[in-house]
């Protein structure tokens, strides 16, 4: 009999035949256990899809608890000084704030996402995912990733926000190194350049904001620096953070379900031709391409009330909760076969784009660009396949391939 | 079978009005408004209940009356 402690032992982020292949630790440590303390980082980690689905609708518990306390008052540590670049990019941003703040800068950033806002920019989506592959046809093997992906992502973002194409070569090199901060296991090296990227990126989105400021175009960051809102007005700080997480989540999880997702597909006999033959709608591959690999495998949540009880285990106020998304979205109490890669599947209630407030501000413009990508590849390319195995970046919370060479 | 919207939870995702748009609607700030507020059409009752399960806030819920004959 295996014992919980020995399972738990198996979900190390530094091993790499771990990451890659997370899913039998993870299955296991599911099926162990809903919860589970990481001694490690210092985390109560959530396995199942109930209660991760329960604690991200949870107002007891928040993205942060600086707004009502300090780090001292909750036994933690300031944060280290020496990474003051990145800690100033993030201080504002969506994914780190609560209510008040965040209700008034997300209601202004969520007018650009609506629905209706996202379906008007389909013919420019398009517009960018046909020129990228049709190059990537004239190329016959590519790169699904660096030849599609990153710029027809960082394309979409940019051209919402206003910032210039020539330039998103610039904020990928930023976004790659700043995101790395996510990890569980980091390194001073790591934390460096991510700073070093962070304050490169501030001084360039303040320049932006000095430009929109003198020439507006009505896109979002122009709009951000001219909107008063019940006679609020955004400062700076608050447009720097809010355009850099835009920028960060708007392409690093959109690259990663194209790649991850298209992976999948393609070593899954027969999904890609359900899809290019017409059975499964694009729109419907979507969801299960968000489902079976996650690009995001962990999450947190502070808990910020006295009271809170999850799977069993009673929490205090400061404590540190984790999700881990990819066992979540494996639960067999939820999904049927959950191991199963069914492209047609079109479960759209998974717990991809987050829950609660917090939920993915850019879910509608994420799984349509998805969507445009999945209908676009299989019109070019209905004999896709891999060129070679790919690898795994050696990264557990932010998941994603180093590339995904394509033949057809 | 009919639909209500704790006007207090809804955070304006507007997942409702993707999955069920002949029932839900937006506001200017996003949040759900109610197209339909009596009994739903059978036809509808999938589509209600794909929202109920796709409201990242659990804002929407499905008053089934059915049972009070």
């Amino acid at each position: 009999m295996v014992s919980v402690d020995e399972i738990i032992a198996r979900f190390d982020v530094d091993d790499p035949s771990f990451i890659a292949d997370p899913y039998p630790v993870l299955n296991d440590l599911r099926e162990a256990t809903p919860i589970f303390w990481n001694e490690r980082t210092g985390q109560w980690t959530l396995t199942r899809f109930t209660d991760v689905y329960e604690t991200l609708r949870d107002r007891r518990l928040g993205r942060s608890y600086t707004h009502l306390y300090s780090h001292a008052q909750l036994g933690r540590n300031e944060p280290d000084a020496r990474w003051s670049a990145f800690l100033q990019h993030e201080q504002w941003s969506l994914l780190c704030l609560e209510p008040p703040d965040h209700t008034r800068i997300r209601r202004l950033v969520s007018k650009v996402f609506t629905p209706k806002a996202v379906t008007a920019l389909r013919p420019r989506i398009e517009g960018f995912a046909d020129e990228l592959l049709d190059h990537c046809r004239e190329l016959g093997a590519f790169d699904l990733l660096t030849d599609y992906a990153q710029p027809y992502s960082v394309a979409v973002i940019c051209s919402m926000l206003g910032v210039p194409r020539s330039d998103t070569r610039l904020l990928l090199d930023w976004s790659h190194a700043i995101v790395k901060m996510y990890e569980l296991s980091t390194t001073d090296t790591i934390r460096a350049a991510a700073n070093t990227a962070a304050a490169e990126y501030i001084q360039y989105t303040k320049q932006l904001i000095a430009a929109k400021r003198a020439e507006p175009d009505g896109l979002l960051i122009s709009e951000l620096v001219r909107v008063e809102d019940e006679g609020d007005v955004l400062t700076e700080d608050e447009i720097v953070s809010t355009t850099m997480v835009l920028v960060e989540a708007g392409h690093e999880a959109t690259v990663n379900t194209l790649g991850n997702g298209m992976r999948a597909m393609l070593k899954h006999e027969g999904q890609w031709q359900r899809v290019v033959g017409g059975e499964v709608a694009a729109r419907v591959a979507v969801e299960e391409m968000l489902r079976w690999d996650s690009p995001l495998h962990l999450f947190e949540r502070w808990v910020l009330e006295d009271g809170v009880e999850i799977a069993g285990q009673g929490l205090k106020v400061g404590d540190e909760v984790a999700m881990l998304f990819g066992a979540a979205q494996r639960d067999p109490r939820r999904f049927d076969e959950p191991d199963r890669f069914d492209i047609g599947r079109g479960d759209t209630a998974h717990i991809g784009f987050g829950g609660g407030i917090h939920f993915c501000v850019g879910a509608p413009l994420a799984r349509q660009e998805i969507e445009v990508s999945v209908a676009g590849l299989a019109d070019r390319f209905p004999d896709l396949k891999l060129a070679e195995e790919p690898t795994y970046h050696p990264n557990f919370v932010i998941r994603g391939l180093t590339a995904l060479r394509l033949e057809r | 079978m009919r639909v209500e919207i704790d006007a207090g939870s809804c955070h304006g995702h507007q997942m409702c009005a993707i999955a069920a748009p002949e029932i839900f609607g937006s506001d200017e700030y996003g949040n759900a408004v109610l197209l339909i507020e009596d009994d739903l059409p059978a036809e509808l009752e999938s589509k209600a209940r794909r929202a109920e399960n796709n409201c990242p806030e659990r804002a929407i819920s499905i008053i089934d009356e059915a049972s009070k004959g």
